[in-house]
């Protein structure tokens, strides 16, 4: 006891002395960070890739031709061709509008949903815990690749519905993980004292329990965007998904897996897209939660 | 320090990866090889989930169906011979007499006489399966060996023995000793019974030795069992069958992607051993326009034929199926019997940008997107994709809607969720029984008012009945069908797949049946 | 304890009702029906309407569901497939241990690999151990399942022929399987693992701990670990529902007769008693998976006990626990 008696009564002085410019501070300590600044700069070019894609990309991404199919790489097709003949370096960029706005999308949305159940949950405790936990765990209980496969078929391909399909399995997730840390922390000596002192409930959520709770989180919001992105490649697999010709990475994959062992750059350069994105994500990630990991010493 | 190791890292990979796509040729030795000394291994892609004599249609189903049952007749070349009916005769307008071996037995044993055909048609009429079924008024015993069919019209051309195929012939009492109708445990008349089935994996069937019909002149392709054992092995990859054939898991298979099959054929990297049979597919992927009263097509010839010479089928071909398929020239392909060769000679919506740029100009096209809408498949997205790419260099704007099997079913009788429709469609017999799946008012006209894609044209009604009609089916009548649909063009045919077999050298002659798929039963094998 | 745990288990009832209502629904929005799989597309409107009277498909949405809820939660009868006319259960009962075997196999990769890695990182953090651990973790989590799949099949059975390619049998059917299936799951082990185990390791009283003088390795094993195992065995839990019906793509590279595959298979054909079936059953599993690791979390976590108790119980169980 002695042990977690130390650590609330230094969080409490933690907190005291966090409320000046929190923001700048997290920026500050993410800053000095160079591994993470790499992931952010990453993921910065590659939103502007994605803006930009239009007015950047060599080829049209849905330009067929059919002289030039399974091209290897070389200057004229940076990325080599796919098999009717399309520039897949073009595609690529292109893609990442498709690919990384699915990802964040339904992982967002899931999160914040997520977030927004698991911390009244965790908070409340009680008939308000019994009851919306009863209805999370009708949801998880259900796997998640087949809820989203059953959301698919029944909603059928696209954009916004593959978002929803894969957005929904995310969600339960979350609230278990903000729950379970919410409930680690929250008999902690310096909640007491917050209750004692007339908090509100929303501001000791808020100004409190989240950002105790918050990293394990940011870890699973840096791999579930990735984990988003390959689920939708899995759902490519089984023929659902978004709607071609929309070159999503996931899909342009699982198109060339019949095609890997003659042509493996067809499937090398989507693989190595999503690898890049969920590697800065998680660099990111991974600095994000030190910067803003309030037990951290300066 | 780390973006380095990762580089370094992502690079091994990608090195691994070419080398373990580049070098694949080490592996095939010896050119006998054989999966199984007792018989052959065939690799299916789908599990036959349930093999009972009158459940529903399934990809998995098909492929065992002529190893485990026989019907009443069977069709080789477009040409029928009875199986289990010695001769049938027409006796009126609708009816007709059927007489059946009288020393037919199943694999367990029990004797079949006419009451267990009339057992077999009443039951799978009950099931509600067969649509095909649906003309049958009545099925009576006469006496032990002979049957009676009532029909509720008079049948059309190939109606009847498409009805004898339709149904699988059981023994009432087999039927009735089985536990689960079968489903796991079929009970047929062919010279296979089920030695063992584990679910979605393998299929086990051995000869057992004492086939009812002797009279060796007498047993035909779908009855034959040249090998003691047969074992389907489901592998739902498709690249995995590759693999399988590859390493001699398998004797024989036709799930190898087009892009592999060139690699088992001469010269290829894994001939050896190995032997490639293509046969074309009898399934047409077809290009059907929206015809209903509010659709741009409706009174726009000029826009369906704009489009219909804007497609480069022989492209689609080329990115499709690798070149090995072929670009058709009617709305059906060249696989049936009633087929005419002329028709290959005509143009037929050959590619010309500058034909359908004419047409476009004098069309009511102003500029708006028009829905294709497909049952996506790997296939047919990649068709899709090339059609919505072809239409762009024309400049109409194309978007793609692809819909899983059972959605696409119900979506398409609804005029508001597309413009164009692809469809596979396919029949196993003539070219008119593939026209009316689309094209047969009667069939349709409750749900669309028309055909299956809205057409309301009397004159082609009345040319597709001629067609459809036993008295004035011939030449003439699916000529005058053929050129006025080419010249309506309420749509028309685009391509047409391969089925690619790939087998070891120890099968020396392949077998297919009327779905064309493969009959080990029948297949010749090397000493 | 007990009584929370019977509390648990009746409490699984309406989450399976749960269930069931919501698959139901899905499935009945879904377009397309059986009837039109079962009579395949060369069938006529008029046939499939005919078939759809017979399965009773035409009946109202709620006259539909109160019969399946009766007939699974009353009758204890999952029903019978549209098209393999068998019970739903045999079938179930019949792929459940190809999942199963999949399943516990995988995590014990991801437990037995994930775990070691996750905490060598953790203790070496920025160093080379650490960072080569996190480059296999970001590895794992950044290659598709299918691929990966795919690769060890073309090396271990096509190029050095060592392994089956595909299907089921002895043990040597599961590896490549195993492998392809758990790489994600020991990557995300490894990082939930050191993320943890970072938070506790910063903490103050291992600082303390490390103050008094207490060995590495004691202050390792003994003070942190165990209090960084919630978010951890949160993982595991998860990754065991994932498991179970996360298969379905390498049921589908393998060939293997697993749950997935028949559902995912039964999706597609609208074999809704199938569908309903198998996912009642994952779920119920999956429940009493969660419900385990609740329980283990009381256990590792004895303030989290104490609120499954009452506090006067959870009172004197903190002073046991605390010597």
């Amino acid at each position: 006891m002695a042990k977690t008696a130390t650590a609330g009564a230094v969080s409490k002085e933690k907190v005291r002395k966090k409320k000046e410019g929190q923001f700048s501070l997290v920026m500050k300590r993410l800053s000095k960070n160079k591994v993470a600044m790499a992931g952010l700069v990453i993921i910065l070019l590659l939103f502007l890739v994605a803006i930009l894609s239009p007015w950047i990309m060599p080829y049209a991404y849905d330009e067929m031709n059919m002289a030039e199919r399974f091209a290897s790489p070389s200057l004229k097709h940076l990325c080599g061709t796919d098999e009717m003949g399309r520039d897949i370096f073009s595609r690529l960029l292109y893609g990442a509008r498709a690919s990384l706005s699915l990802g964040f999308l339904a992982t967002i949305i899931s999160t914040i949903l997520g977030m927004i159940i698991g911390s009244i949950v965790g908070y409340f405790g009680g008939i308000v815990d019994t009851v919306v936990m009863r209805l999370v765990d009708i949801l998880q209980a259900i796997p998640g690749i087949l809820l989203a496969i059953a959301i698919s078929a029944c909603l059928g391909n696209g954009f916004t519905n593959t978002v929803i399909a894969l957005s929904i399995g995310g969600i339960p997730m979350t609230v278990r993980l903000l729950r379970g840390s919410i409930m680690g922390v929250r008999k902690m000596e310096y909640l007491e004292a917050a209750q004692t002192i007339n908090c509100s409930s929303v501001r000791i959520i808020i100004k409190h329990i989240l950002p105790n709770s918050i990293s394990p989180i940011i870890v699973s919001v840096t791999m579930g965007i990735g984990n988003t992105i390959l689920m939708a490649a899995s759902l490519s697999y089984i023929g659902l998904g978004v709607q071609p010709p929309t070159p999503e990475w996931g899909a342009m994959l699982s198109a060339a897996r019949t095609y890997m062992r003659d042509y493996p750059h067809m499937v090398l350069f989507p693989g190595i897209a999503i690898a890049l994105v969920v590697l800065s994500l998680n660099m990111l990630g991974d600095g994000l939660r030190d910067a803003l990991d309030p037990k951290l010493k300066q | 320090m780390k973006n380095k190791i990762i580089a370094t890292f992502l690079a091994a990979a990608m090195t691994a990866s070419l080398l373990i796509g580049g070098s694949m040729s080490a592996f095939a030795e010896g050119s006998y090889t054989r999966a199984d000394s007792e018989g052959v291994v065939v690799g299916v892609l789908a599990d036959p989930e349930n093999m009972g004599p009158w459940s529903g249609m399934s990809q998995g189903r098909i492929a065992v169906l002529f190893s485990t049952y026989e019907y009443m007749i069977t069709r080789e070349d477009g040409v029928a011979y009875g199986v289990l009916a010695k001769s049938w005769e027409q006796t009126d307008g609708t009816t007709y007499d059927v007489e059946i071996y009288d020393y037919i037995h199943d694999t367990a044993g029990n004797p079949l006489t006419a009451s267990d055909i009339v057992f077999s048609f009443e039951s799978a009429i009950a099931t509600k399966n067969y649509s095909k079924l649906e003309v049958i008024e009545s099925v009576t015993a006469v006496d032990d060996y002979h049957v009676q069919f009532k029909f509720n019209k008079e049948l059309e051309i190939g109606e009847f023995e498409n009805v004898m195929l339709e149904c699988a012939i059981v023994t009432q009492a087999a039927y009735e000793a089985s536990e689960d109708q079968m489903a796991t445990t079929p009970v047929g008349t062919t010279a296979y019974k089920v030695e063992s089935y584990v679910p979605g994996s393998s299929l086990v069937l051995v000869d057992t030795g004492d086939y009812w019909q002797t009279d060796e002149s007498l047993v035909h392709g779908t009855s034959l069992h040249n090998v003691p054992k047969i074992t389907f092995s489901v592998i739902t990859e498709s690249s995995q069958h590759t693999v399988a054939l590859q390493t001699h898991a398998v004797d024989i298979s036709n799930g190898v992607p087009d892009t592999d099959i060139d690699k088992f054929g001469e010269g290829g990297e894994y001939s050896e051993g190995n032997e490639v049979g293509m046969v074309m597919d009898n399934l047409t992927i077809d290009l059907l326009y929206n015809m209903s009263d509010d659709s741009i097509f409706k009174d726009d010839q000029n826009l369906r034929l704009a489009i219909a010479y804007a497609i480069d089928r022989e492209g689609i071909n080329l990115g499709t199926y690798n070149g090995n398929g072929s670009a058709v020239k009617d709305f059906a392909n060249a696989t049936y019997p009633d087929y005419n060769a002329e028709w290959d000679e005509e143009d037929y919506f050959d590619y010309n940008l500058e034909t359908a740029k004419e047409y476009l100009a004098a069309s009511n096209y102003d500029g708006q997107t028009l829905q294709i809408q497909y049952i996506a498949a790997s296939s047919m997205d990649l068709i899709a994709q090339m059609v919505q790419a072809y239409l762009s260099q024309l400049g109409i704007n194309v978007e793609l809607t692809g819909y899983d099997q059972m959605m696409g079913q119900s979506m398409q009788f609804d005029s508001t969720s597309y413009d164009i429709l692809l469809k596979q469609n396919g029949s196993t017999d003539y070219i008119v029984n593939q026209w009316k799946l689309c094209w047969d008012r009667r069939d349709y006209e409750e749900l669309t008012g028309g055909t299956a894609n809205f057409v309301q044209d009397d004159t082609l009604d009345e040319l597709m009945q001629a067609c459809l009609s036993v008295d004035t089916y011939g030449e003439e009548s699916v000529e005058a069908f053929h050129d006025y649909l080419a010249e309506q063009c309420y749509g028309y045919g685009l391509v047409e797949g391969t089925i690619n077999i790939v087998h070891s050298s120890y099968i020396t002659d392949v077998a297919l049946d009327i779905r064309n798929q493969i009959l080990p039963g029948a297949c010749e094998y090397a000493e | 304890m007990w009584k929370y745990i019977v509390k648990r288990l009746l409490w699984m009832i309406p989450v399976l009702l749960g269930i069931a209502v919501v698959i139901f629904t899905i499935m009945y929005f879904c377009p397309g029906d059986p009837a039109t799989a079962i009579l395949g597309n060369s069938a006529t409107p008029a046939a499939i309407e005919a078939k759809r009277i017979e399965m009773g498909l035409d009946r109202p949405y709620m006259v539909r569901l109160l019969e399946y809820l009766n007939q699974v939660f009353l009758h204890f009868d999952l029903g019978t497939s549209y098209f393999q006319n068998q019970p739903v259960m045999s079938g179930i009962l019949y792929r459940m241990p190809y999942t199963l075997t999949i399943a516990v196999l995988c995590m014990l990769l991801q437990i037995v690999i994930g775990t070691p890695l996750g905490i060598t990182a953790a203790t070496h953090q920025n160093g080379f151990a650490d960072r080569f651990c996190m480059i296999v973790a970001l590895l794992g989590v950044s290659i598709p399942g299918f691929w990966l799949a795919m690769m060890l099949v073309l090396l271990f059975s096509v190029q050095l022929g060592w392994l089956p390619p595909y299907g089921v049998g002895g043990i040597q059917y599961y590896i490549l399987p195993c492998i392809a299936n758990a790489f994600a799951g020991i990557a995300s082990q490894a990082r939930q693992t050191r993320s943890s185990m970072l938070e506790v390791i910063r903490s103050d009283y291992i600082v303390t701990a490390r103050a008094k003088g207490l060995s590495e390795r004691d202050v390792l094993y003994k003070h942190a670990l165990p209090n960084a195992l919630i978010p951890i065995i949160t993982v595991v839990g998860n990754g065991m529902g994932m498991m179970l019906g996360g298969t379905v793509v390498i049921e589908s590279v393998f060939s293997i007769p697993g749950i997935g595959s028949y559902t995912t298979n039964a999706i597609n054909n609208r074999d809704y008693p199938i569908v309903m079936g198998g996912v009642l059953f994952l779920g119920a599993v999956f429940s009493l998976i969660m419900l385990l690791v609740d329980v283990i979390y009381a256990y590792v976590d004895p303030r989290i006990k104490a609120q499954y108790e009452g506090q006067q119980k959870s009172f004197r169980r903190r002073k046991k626990a605390n010597g």
